[in-house]
């Protein structure tokens, strides 16, 4: 079980996180939802305590998992990093073939014999559904789909007990992403996977539950959560709405969000709504 | 717009082929047997220049040898140790940039002072080297902190991400993808090395002999270049052709350097 408590973020100076309180289960996958900026990619590196690299990232509060605090001093951060695998949004191919790249973190991170580091970068290979023809080709030939697969085989090798995906579908083609869909339900049977994605279809197909974040004026919240039926087809909170109908409908969804804009012309009312929620934050829940 | 690009490459190639070719024909018939190997006689007009040449790669790899790890470990501190403190790693990169445009003049006057006078080192192949040492670093390390910092930031994040050290990764993974890069520098340094005059005037000498020991004098090729050209009578031609010696010494340590220009293993 993944938890945050109280938890506060601030990046360059601005509160990106506050009150930050989410508790996430051990097995299955959890899509993360927000507007972009409200500190869902933040809150991913501070698991990972990217914080430590990063002056300008400043994290106070807990994050457990499975009752240890990953913050702990006690806790070195290799063994954070053993435990919780993030794949970037963007990955980028490291020096060498795609199995060296499959095989670095293991060579440097465990004690593994040789033989049975081949074995697990091949599996994470097959896994990941990388097709052998291009395991010895230089990495950095890859095309973007083989990369991001790529990236998730260097982080599915090290069998982490969390993975947090950073809009893996982003820049995919469909049956790319129902490849990457069909795989995340599958690494999501023996561990959590937490996916952070504007693909409210992508979402509405792999979610077990759904968190959707908000940025309030004095920072970013979780403010509806539950089942992906639920959140995404009937959301409570007015913000949910307006976001997954902007997301299903297109601009014309806007009309039924906010009363007293019926006759307003769809051109018209996306940007007077949404400025509306810029400007004028809605209350904490 | 290709035939401009490819008249442009011409004008350059034969610029540069119309230098050499210039070299080789005033400087080729000055050439012996064992020319490269012989011993200076009759300060240079006769006799080979053996000891000139061992005293130039003795001097460029003392030299090299010293700045390399000084370098690295400079451009290492200013590009990942202090990434996070911009300010002093941006005042240690203004200062070697600042001394990597320092006239070498100044330097050999200091090298000559430090090494030659107050360490007793004298007029030696030591002095040279260390003192080129000093001019090579800055010079390497602003040349490796571009190559370092050409590295993009999320390699290192991303192999950090998955649990390798930040040691590890700089050597397995930012190194590596720098190497061209930092190969580069190495080779410009050489190229600098090999041809500095005012620096080693002042401190490894102009002798013609075969030094004994790194704590006798030695003059360098270019020492000799000047020397024949400017301070011997009737030496131009001679210093045609150790110019000429200079050059392919120049391309045959870039060649051999260049099975060196891949990525490390």
């Amino acid at each position: 079980m993944l938890r945050f408590k109280n938890l506060l973020v601030r990046g360059c100076g601005v509160t990106i996180l506050r009150d930050f309180d989410l508790e996430l289960p051990a097995r299955g996958t959890a899509v993360l939802l927000g507007p972009s900026g409200c500190g869902k990619t933040t809150l991913m590196r501070s698991v990972i305590r990217e914080d430590e690299d990063d002056p300008d990232l400043d994290v106070q509060g807990t994050i457990e998992l499975n009752g240890a605090d990953l913050r702990a001093a006690a806790m070195s951060r290799t063994t954070v990093r053993q435990k919780i695998g993030l794949i970037p949004q963007r990955p980028v191919a490291f020096p060498g073939t795609t199995l060296e790249n499959v095989t670095f973190a293991l060579r440097h991170t465990t004690r593994l014999p040789k033989a049975e580091i081949e074995r697990r970068a091949r599996a994470a290979l097959e896994e990941v559904g990388l097709e052998e023809g291009v395991w010895e080709r230089e990495a950095e030939c890859l095309s973007g789909g083989q990369l991001k697969r790529l990236a998730l085989a260097r982080t599915v090798a090290l069998d982490p007990d969390v993975l947090l995906m950073d809009e893996p579908s982003n820049g995919l083609d469909p049956l790319a992403v129902v490849r990457l869909e069909r795989l995340i339900t599958r690494l999501a049977e023996h561990r959590l996977v937490v996916v952070v994605t504007h693909d409210l279809y992508m979402a509405r197909r792999i979610a077990d539950e759904v968190h959707f974040l908000w940025p309030f004026a004095d920072g970013c919240r979780v403010v509806e959560s539950g089942a992906p039926e639920k959140v995404l087809e009937v959301p409570a909170r007015p913000e949910t709405r307006l976001f997954v109908q902007a997301a299903w409908n297109g601009a014309a969804a806007l009309y039924e969000v906010e009363e007293g804009l019926e006759d307003c012309e769809a051109e018209e009312c996306m940007p007077r709504r949404l400025t509306l929620l810029q400007d004028e934050p809605s209350e904490t829940p | 717009m290709r035939l401009a690009s490819q008249l442009a490459s011409g004008i350059l190639i034969a610029f540069v082929a119309l230098l050499t070719l210039d070299l080789f024909v005033r400087g080729a018939p000055e050439w012996s047997a064992g020319y490269l190997f012989a011993p200076v006689r009759e300060g240079g007009t006769d006799g080979g220049i053996g000891p000139i040449v061992f005293s130039t790669l003795f001097v460029t790899f003392l030299a090299t040898a010293i700045a390399l790890p000084f370098a690295l470990g400079a451009a290492i501190l200013s590009n990942e140790i202090l990434m996070h403190s911009p300010r002093l790693a941006g005042a240690i990169l203004r200062s070697f940039e600042t001394l990597a445009s320092a006239p070498s003049v100044a330097l050999g006057l200091v090298g000559w002072t430090l090494f030659g006078r107050i360490f007793g080192l004298g007029f030696s192949l030591l002095s040279g080297g260390l003192t080129l040492a000093i001019m090579l670093v800055p010079i390497l390390a602003v040349a490796f902190h571009a190559g370092l910092a050409a590295v993009p930031r999320a390699l290192r994040a991303q192999s950090q991400a998955l649990g390798v050290s930040r040691w590890t990764t700089l050597v397995r993974l930012v190194i590596p993808a720098a190497w061209p890069a930092l190969f580069a520098g190495l080779v410009l340094a050489l190229g600098r090395a090999t041809a500095e005059t005012a620096v080693l005037m002042l401190t490894s000498g102009i002798s013609t002999r075969m030094p004994q020991d790194a704590f006798d004098p030695g003059a360098t090729l270019a020492v000799h270049v000047y020397q024949l050209a400017r301070n011997v009578p009737g030496g131009e031609p001679r210093a045609y052709a150790a110019a000429c010696a200079l050059l392919v010494i120049n391309v045959a340590v870039h060649l051999s350097l260049a099975r060196l220009r891949k990525e490390p293993a």
